[in-house]
């Protein structure tokens, strides 16, 4: 019973081991560029006194503001910035990350239009600063490199 | 308001010899940030409203971006008549 109880908790460990390891390692290499649709997590509004979720105050406050424009109060969630549906992010082997915006107009579409940075350490990956557990979610967070040198 | 400004920014001043003429000059690390939930890629946005009352004047700014995420201590430094909204999104990086 004992030397069951034992395996068992070999396996377990094992187990939490491996999955672990798993959400550790994500590949990520290439470009990639942002989906079309976007996922809402919260609209929250902020006061002294408290803090407010119901939806409809919100909207009524930001529109009494006319600032609607920035927020998405319908069940659309189409990338409405133009400027993150043109980012463009570029991992490299080597670690390192280009970050740009495409340009979207007629003339040069296509063209890069804003390098915003030359190069991102991605070996900064590891100051995450959600810990690891048996939450999925995991931040991290990278740090914008002044450009290299042309050789 | 630091985390809800993008990227953030770290900063370190190099101190120039007097020769130069100048005191010094700053370099800018900006930090960026991606989240990862379940496997996948995600770049954080944020729309943001603020707005300021007080007793001769009001005032307002808004705006949205990428990379942004809301600093939660900025509770402790809201006002009587402080508002803040702000709406956190996220959008998916796909691999081309």
């Amino acid at each position: 019973m004992n030397s069951l109880y034992k395996n068992s908790l070999l396996l377990f460990s094992l187990a939490a081991f491996i999955a672990c390891k798993k959400n550790d390692e994500l590949l990520i290499n290439g470009q990639y560029k942002p989906a079309s649709t976007v996922t809402i997590d919260a609209v929250v509004m902020l006061t002294k006194e408290g803090q407010i979720t119901k939806t409809s105050l919100i909207k009524e406050f930001v529109q009494r503001h006319g600032q609607q424009d920035y927020f998405l109060f319908d069940k659309r969630t189409d990338l409405t910035d133009n400027n993150s549906s043109t980012l463009r992010l570029d991992f490299h082997e080597d670690g390192t990350v280009d970050t740009y915006y495409m340009n979207e107009s007629a003339s040069s579409k296509g063209k890069i239009s804003q390098r915003t940075s030359s190069y991102i350490d991605i070996t900064a990956i590891e100051s995450a600063i959600m810990p690891i557990g048996p939450n999925p979610n995991r931040w991290y967070s990278w740090k914008i490199l002044p450009a290299r040198p042309n050789p | 308001m630091e985390n809800s400004s993008s990227p953030t920014q770290s900063i370190i001043f190099h101190y120039l010899p007097p020769e130069t003429g100048y005191s010094g000059y700053y370099e800018f690390y900006p930090t960026g940030r991606l989240e990862i939930r379940n496997g996948q890629l995600y770049v954080p946005l944020m729309a943001l409203l603020v707005h300021s009352k007080g007793q001769d004047q009001t005032c307002l700014s808004a705006s949205a971006g990428s990379f942004r995420t809301f600093n939660n201590e900025i509770k402790k430094q809201l006002q009587p008549g402080d508002t803040i909204v702000y709406q956190s999104k996220r959008v998916m990086l796909i691999k081309q």
